[in-house]
Protein backbone atom coordinates (compact mmCIF):
# COMPACT_ATOMS: atom_id res chain seq x y z
CA UNK A 1 0.00 0.00 0.00
CA UNK A 2 2.85 2.57 0.98
CA UNK A 3 5.19 0.92 -1.91
CA UNK A 4 1.60 2.20 -4.51
CA UNK A 5 0.77 5.38 -2.70
CA UNK A 6 4.79 6.37 -3.50
CA UNK A 7 4.55 4.85 -7.17
CA UNK A 8 1.19 6.98 -7.47
CA UNK A 9 3.32 10.44 -6.29
CA UNK A 10 6.06 9.46 -8.44
CA UNK A 11 4.38 9.54 -10.93
CA UNK A 12 1.92 12.49 -10.49
CA UNK A 13 5.14 14.49 -10.53
CA UNK A 14 6.57 12.97 -13.45
CA UNK A 15 3.38 13.70 -15.46
CA UNK A 16 3.60 17.41 -13.74
CA UNK A 17 7.15 17.84 -14.71
CA UNK A 18 6.19 16.75 -18.75
CA UNK A 19 3.20 18.92 -18.49
CA UNK A 20 5.96 21.31 -18.23
CA UNK A 21 7.79 20.29 -21.46
CA UNK A 22 6.85 23.57 -23.87
CA UNK A 23 4.83 22.00 -26.72
CA UNK A 24 3.22 19.06 -24.65
CA UNK A 25 -0.27 20.63 -23.23
CA UNK A 26 0.47 24.36 -22.73
CA UNK A 27 1.88 25.72 -26.49
CA UNK A 28 4.41 27.68 -25.54
CA UNK A 29 4.86 30.63 -22.23
CA UNK A 30 2.35 32.73 -22.48
CA UNK A 31 3.51 35.90 -24.33
CA UNK A 32 2.45 37.91 -20.90
CA UNK A 33 4.79 35.79 -19.02
CA UNK A 34 7.71 36.36 -21.03
CA UNK A 35 7.64 40.47 -21.62
CA UNK A 36 7.55 40.45 -18.00
CA UNK A 37 11.17 38.70 -17.75
CA UNK A 38 12.43 41.14 -20.30
CA UNK A 39 11.19 44.58 -19.30
CA UNK A 40 12.68 43.66 -15.74
CA UNK A 41 16.20 42.05 -17.40
CA UNK A 42 15.96 45.49 -19.74
CA UNK A 43 15.45 47.84 -16.78
CA UNK A 44 17.61 46.42 -13.79
CA UNK A 45 20.15 48.71 -14.20
CA UNK A 46 18.67 51.42 -14.70
CA UNK A 47 16.20 50.84 -11.35
CA UNK A 48 18.27 48.99 -9.09
CA UNK A 49 21.76 49.12 -10.22
CA UNK A 50 22.30 45.67 -9.18
CA UNK A 51 24.03 43.94 -11.73
CA UNK A 52 22.56 40.23 -10.38
CA UNK A 53 19.71 40.57 -11.61
CA UNK A 54 18.05 37.84 -9.12
CA UNK A 55 19.36 40.03 -6.64
CA UNK A 56 17.35 42.65 -7.79
CA UNK A 57 14.18 41.08 -7.94
CA UNK A 58 14.82 39.07 -4.59
CA UNK A 59 14.94 42.36 -2.89
CA UNK A 60 13.69 45.38 -4.68
CA UNK A 61 10.85 44.32 -7.01
CA UNK A 62 9.82 41.77 -4.47
CA UNK A 63 11.61 42.96 -1.46
CA UNK A 64 8.01 42.62 0.67
CA UNK A 65 8.24 39.22 -0.55
CA UNK A 66 11.57 38.67 1.41
CA UNK A 67 10.40 40.26 4.14
CA UNK A 68 7.81 37.67 4.57
CA UNK A 69 10.40 35.09 3.87
CA UNK A 70 12.71 35.70 6.55
CA UNK A 71 9.41 36.30 8.96
CA UNK A 72 8.75 32.51 8.03
CA UNK A 73 12.25 31.24 8.81
CA UNK A 74 11.87 33.45 11.90
CA UNK A 75 8.93 31.31 13.22
CA UNK A 76 10.23 28.05 12.07
CA UNK A 77 13.66 28.97 14.12
CA UNK A 78 11.26 29.50 17.15
CA UNK A 79 9.61 26.28 16.61
CA UNK A 80 12.23 24.75 16.61
CA UNK A 81 13.74 26.44 19.79
CA UNK A 82 10.76 25.79 21.62
CA UNK A 83 10.17 21.85 20.87
CA UNK A 84 14.45 21.54 21.65
CA UNK A 85 13.53 23.48 24.94
CA UNK A 86 12.79 19.80 26.43
CA UNK A 87 16.29 18.27 25.60
CA UNK A 88 18.44 18.07 28.81
CA UNK A 89 21.72 16.38 26.95
CA UNK A 90 24.13 17.09 24.58
CA UNK A 91 23.74 15.29 21.61
CA UNK A 92 27.45 14.55 20.96
CA UNK A 93 28.05 12.84 24.72
CA UNK A 94 25.70 9.90 23.49
CA UNK A 95 26.19 10.26 19.73
CA UNK A 96 29.79 9.92 19.44
CA UNK A 97 30.48 8.18 22.87
CA UNK A 98 32.48 5.25 20.98
CA UNK A 99 34.86 7.42 19.40
CA UNK A 100 35.43 11.23 18.08
CA UNK A 101 35.29 11.05 14.41
CA UNK A 102 39.11 10.77 13.70
CA UNK A 103 41.59 12.79 12.92
CA UNK A 104 40.16 14.23 10.02
CA UNK A 105 37.41 15.67 11.26
CA UNK A 106 38.90 16.87 14.24
CA UNK A 107 41.25 18.55 12.53
CA UNK A 108 40.31 19.09 8.65
CA UNK A 109 37.05 20.75 10.57
CA UNK A 110 38.78 23.21 12.63
CA UNK A 111 40.72 23.95 9.73
CA UNK A 112 38.12 24.62 6.85
CA UNK A 113 35.88 26.13 9.57
CA UNK A 114 37.07 29.91 8.57
CA UNK A 115 37.37 29.23 5.16
CA UNK A 116 33.40 28.61 5.17
CA UNK A 117 32.14 31.88 7.08
CA UNK A 118 34.73 33.97 4.67
CA UNK A 119 33.07 32.31 1.68
CA UNK A 120 29.68 33.06 3.75
CA UNK A 121 30.34 36.41 4.40
CA UNK A 122 31.86 37.10 0.94
CA UNK A 123 28.56 35.55 -0.63
CA UNK A 124 26.60 37.42 1.34
CA UNK A 125 28.64 40.78 0.46
CA UNK A 126 28.28 40.34 -3.42
CA UNK A 127 24.89 39.28 -3.35
CA UNK A 128 24.25 42.09 -6.06
CA UNK A 129 27.25 41.11 -8.07
CA UNK A 130 27.58 37.64 -8.43
CA UNK A 131 25.43 34.49 -7.81
CA UNK A 132 24.14 34.48 -4.05
CA UNK A 133 23.13 36.71 -1.16
CA UNK A 134 21.66 36.50 1.78
CA UNK A 135 20.00 33.50 2.48
CA UNK A 136 22.81 30.88 1.03
CA UNK A 137 25.66 32.92 2.90
CA UNK A 138 24.24 32.65 6.00
CA UNK A 139 23.15 28.98 5.58
CA UNK A 140 26.88 28.59 5.10
CA UNK A 141 27.92 30.20 7.95
CA UNK A 142 25.38 28.37 10.68
CA UNK A 143 26.82 25.36 9.03
CA UNK A 144 30.40 26.41 9.47
CA UNK A 145 29.30 26.56 13.45
CA UNK A 146 27.74 22.91 13.53
CA UNK A 147 30.98 21.48 11.58
CA UNK A 148 32.95 23.18 14.47
CA UNK A 149 30.46 21.64 17.16
CA UNK A 150 30.82 18.71 15.34
CA UNK A 151 35.10 17.92 15.98
CA UNK A 152 34.08 17.93 19.76
CA UNK A 153 35.25 21.36 20.61
CA UNK A 154 33.37 22.62 23.04
CA UNK A 155 31.72 26.03 21.89
CA UNK A 156 29.52 27.80 24.14
CA UNK A 157 27.03 29.38 21.66
CA UNK A 158 26.45 32.99 22.84
CA UNK A 159 22.51 32.82 22.26
CA UNK A 160 21.92 35.91 24.00
CA UNK A 161 24.07 37.56 20.97
CA UNK A 162 22.69 35.45 18.77
CA UNK A 163 19.07 36.77 19.50
CA UNK A 164 20.44 40.54 19.59
CA UNK A 165 21.64 39.94 16.21
CA UNK A 166 18.34 38.62 14.88
CA UNK A 167 16.58 41.35 16.34
CA UNK A 168 18.62 44.44 15.31
CA UNK A 169 19.40 42.48 11.62
CA UNK A 170 15.06 42.39 11.62
CA UNK A 171 14.81 45.61 12.54
CA UNK A 172 17.42 47.13 10.02
CA UNK A 173 15.64 45.73 6.96
CA UNK A 174 12.61 47.39 8.05
CA UNK A 175 14.66 50.30 8.97
CA UNK A 176 15.94 50.18 5.51
CA UNK A 177 12.67 49.59 4.13
CA UNK A 178 10.97 52.69 5.48
CA UNK A 179 14.11 54.91 4.24
CA UNK A 180 12.09 54.44 0.83
CA UNK A 181 9.38 57.11 2.09
CA UNK A 182 11.72 59.82 2.19
CA UNK A 183 12.96 59.04 -1.53
CA UNK A 184 10.82 59.85 -4.74
CA UNK A 185 8.42 57.04 -4.98
CA UNK A 186 7.19 57.42 -1.06
CA UNK A 187 7.05 53.76 -0.38
CA UNK A 188 8.06 50.81 1.76
CA UNK A 189 11.26 49.12 0.17
CA UNK A 190 12.07 51.91 -2.57
CA UNK A 191 15.45 52.07 -3.23
CA UNK A 192 16.41 55.53 -1.98
CA UNK A 193 20.22 55.26 -1.10
CA UNK A 194 22.68 56.27 -4.12
CA UNK A 195 22.72 53.90 -6.86
CA UNK A 196 26.74 54.31 -7.30
CA UNK A 197 28.86 52.74 -9.67
CA UNK A 198 27.19 50.11 -11.85
CA UNK A 199 29.34 46.59 -10.88
CA UNK A 200 31.35 47.79 -8.11
CA UNK A 201 31.17 46.27 -4.58
CA UNK A 202 29.39 49.73 -3.11
CA UNK A 203 26.91 50.20 -5.54
CA UNK A 204 22.55 48.98 -6.12
CA UNK A 205 21.65 51.51 -3.50
CA UNK A 206 20.03 49.68 -0.49
CA UNK A 207 20.31 46.29 -1.83
CA UNK A 208 23.83 45.30 -0.50
CA UNK A 209 22.99 46.55 2.96
CA UNK A 210 19.01 44.55 2.98
CA UNK A 211 21.08 41.10 1.84
CA UNK A 212 23.42 42.12 4.51
CA UNK A 213 20.55 42.31 6.95
CA UNK A 214 19.11 39.16 5.70
CA UNK A 215 22.78 37.72 6.14
CA UNK A 216 23.25 38.47 9.68
CA UNK A 217 19.16 37.56 10.48
CA UNK A 218 19.66 34.03 8.71
CA UNK A 219 23.21 32.85 9.83
CA UNK A 220 22.01 33.89 13.24
CA UNK A 221 18.53 32.13 13.25
CA UNK A 222 20.12 28.86 11.61
CA UNK A 223 22.93 28.63 14.18
CA UNK A 224 20.36 29.11 17.08
CA UNK A 225 18.32 26.03 15.51
CA UNK A 226 21.68 23.71 14.93
CA UNK A 227 22.94 24.94 18.26
CA UNK A 228 19.69 23.77 20.07
CA UNK A 229 19.50 20.95 18.71
CA UNK A 230 22.84 19.52 19.19
CA UNK A 231 23.03 21.00 22.91
CA UNK A 232 20.40 21.59 25.35
CA UNK A 233 19.53 25.16 25.15
CA UNK A 234 19.94 25.53 29.16
CA UNK A 235 22.69 22.92 29.33
CA UNK A 236 24.29 23.20 32.77
CA UNK A 237 27.58 21.75 32.98
CA UNK A 238 28.31 22.38 36.21
CA UNK A 239 24.88 20.47 37.25
CA UNK A 240 25.41 17.89 35.20
CA UNK A 241 29.05 17.04 35.61
CA UNK A 242 28.25 16.40 39.36
CA UNK A 243 25.78 13.37 38.75
CA UNK A 244 26.99 10.33 37.78
CA UNK B 1 24.58 17.47 -25.44
CA UNK B 2 23.56 19.70 -22.54
CA UNK B 3 20.14 18.52 -22.80
CA UNK B 4 21.35 14.89 -22.49
CA UNK B 5 23.41 15.92 -19.53
CA UNK B 6 20.33 17.77 -17.96
CA UNK B 7 17.93 14.48 -19.33
CA UNK B 8 20.38 12.49 -17.59
CA UNK B 9 20.69 13.88 -14.26
CA UNK B 10 16.49 14.75 -14.31
CA UNK B 11 16.66 10.57 -14.29
CA UNK B 12 18.98 10.17 -11.75
CA UNK B 13 17.14 12.81 -9.78
CA UNK B 14 14.12 10.75 -9.90
CA UNK B 15 16.11 7.25 -9.30
CA UNK B 16 17.51 9.07 -5.78
CA UNK B 17 13.90 10.00 -5.17
CA UNK B 18 12.76 7.14 -5.50
CA UNK B 19 15.29 4.87 -3.51
CA UNK B 20 14.51 7.58 -0.94
CA UNK B 21 10.93 6.81 -0.33
CA UNK B 22 11.46 3.48 -0.59
CA UNK B 23 14.56 2.51 1.85
CA UNK B 24 14.36 0.86 4.53
CA UNK B 25 16.12 2.54 6.79
CA UNK B 26 15.07 6.72 7.84
CA UNK B 27 19.27 7.64 8.06
CA UNK B 28 19.79 6.29 4.59
CA UNK B 29 17.16 8.22 3.03
CA UNK B 30 18.24 11.01 4.20
CA UNK B 31 21.54 10.67 2.99
CA UNK B 32 20.24 10.22 -0.29
CA UNK B 33 18.35 13.26 0.01
CA UNK B 34 21.20 14.63 0.26
CA UNK B 35 22.72 13.66 -2.74
CA UNK B 36 20.05 14.05 -4.61
CA UNK B 37 20.26 18.33 -3.55
CA UNK B 38 23.68 18.04 -4.91
CA UNK B 39 22.72 16.64 -8.06
CA UNK B 40 19.92 19.56 -8.38
CA UNK B 41 22.56 21.91 -7.24
CA UNK B 42 24.21 20.43 -10.55
CA UNK B 43 21.17 20.94 -12.68
CA UNK B 44 20.64 24.40 -11.80
CA UNK B 45 24.15 24.93 -12.78
CA UNK B 46 23.65 23.67 -16.02
CA UNK B 47 20.08 25.48 -16.68
CA UNK B 48 21.79 28.80 -16.11
CA UNK B 49 20.42 29.25 -12.44
CA UNK B 50 23.41 29.99 -10.03
CA UNK B 51 21.79 31.32 -7.75
CA UNK B 52 19.53 28.54 -6.97
CA UNK B 53 21.99 26.16 -7.06
CA UNK B 54 23.94 27.97 -4.83
CA UNK B 55 21.04 27.34 -1.86
CA UNK B 56 20.12 24.26 -3.12
CA UNK B 57 23.80 23.17 -2.41
CA UNK B 58 23.69 25.11 0.63
CA UNK B 59 20.42 24.73 2.45
CA UNK B 60 19.66 21.09 0.72
CA UNK B 61 22.82 18.93 0.96
CA UNK B 62 24.27 20.94 4.26
CA UNK B 63 21.77 22.15 6.45
CA UNK B 64 18.91 19.77 5.92
CA UNK B 65 20.71 16.88 6.05
CA UNK B 66 22.34 18.39 9.33
CA UNK B 67 18.42 18.96 11.00
CA UNK B 68 17.40 16.02 9.71
CA UNK B 69 19.83 13.39 11.27
CA UNK B 70 20.01 15.55 14.80
CA UNK B 71 16.04 15.05 14.66
CA UNK B 72 16.16 11.96 14.41
CA UNK B 73 18.67 10.97 16.62
CA UNK B 74 16.49 13.22 18.92
CA UNK B 75 13.37 11.65 18.19
CA UNK B 76 15.10 8.17 18.68
CA UNK B 77 15.73 8.99 22.45
CA UNK B 78 12.25 10.12 22.88
CA UNK B 79 10.76 7.23 25.59
CA UNK B 80 8.15 5.72 22.44
CA UNK B 81 11.55 4.69 20.95
CA UNK B 82 11.90 1.39 20.13
CA UNK B 83 13.46 -0.55 22.73
CA UNK B 84 15.93 -2.92 20.38
CA UNK B 85 18.48 0.23 19.95
CA UNK B 86 21.92 -1.10 20.81
CA UNK B 87 21.89 2.64 23.28
CA UNK B 88 19.45 1.66 25.31
CA UNK B 89 20.15 -2.59 25.45
CA UNK B 90 23.47 -1.38 26.61
CA UNK B 91 22.07 1.12 29.12
CA UNK B 92 19.23 -0.28 30.74
CA UNK B 93 19.55 -4.02 29.85
CA UNK B 94 17.54 -5.18 32.67
CA UNK B 95 14.97 -2.96 32.27
CA UNK B 96 14.50 -3.76 27.89
CA UNK B 97 13.09 -7.55 28.23
CA UNK B 98 10.21 -6.11 30.55
CA UNK B 99 9.38 -3.21 28.67
CA UNK B 100 8.76 -5.40 25.38
CA UNK B 101 6.80 -7.78 27.66
CA UNK B 102 4.73 -4.60 28.09
CA UNK B 103 4.48 -3.42 24.63
CA UNK B 104 3.45 -6.73 22.93
CA UNK B 105 3.69 -4.86 19.43
CA UNK B 106 6.82 -3.29 19.66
Amino acid sequence: MRKLTGLLLMGGFVLYLVALVPGMFAPETPVSLESIGKDIIATTERVSGSANVVTAIVVQYRGLDTLGEVTVLFVSALGVAILASGFKDNVFKTMFAADDGGFVLQYGGRFLMPFIVLIGVYIIAHGHLSPGGGFPGGVLIATAVFIVILTGESVKIPHRLLSLLEGAAGLGFIGLGALGFLGADQSFLANTLPKGEFMTLFSAGFIPFIYAMVGIKVASELTTVVAVLTQAPHHDTAKEEGRP
Amino acid sequence: MTTWIVLFISVLLITMALAAVFSRSLASAVIILSTLSLFAALLFVLVAAPDVAITEAAIGSALTTVVFVLALYRTKDAPSADSRSPKNMADESGNAARSVQEVPHA
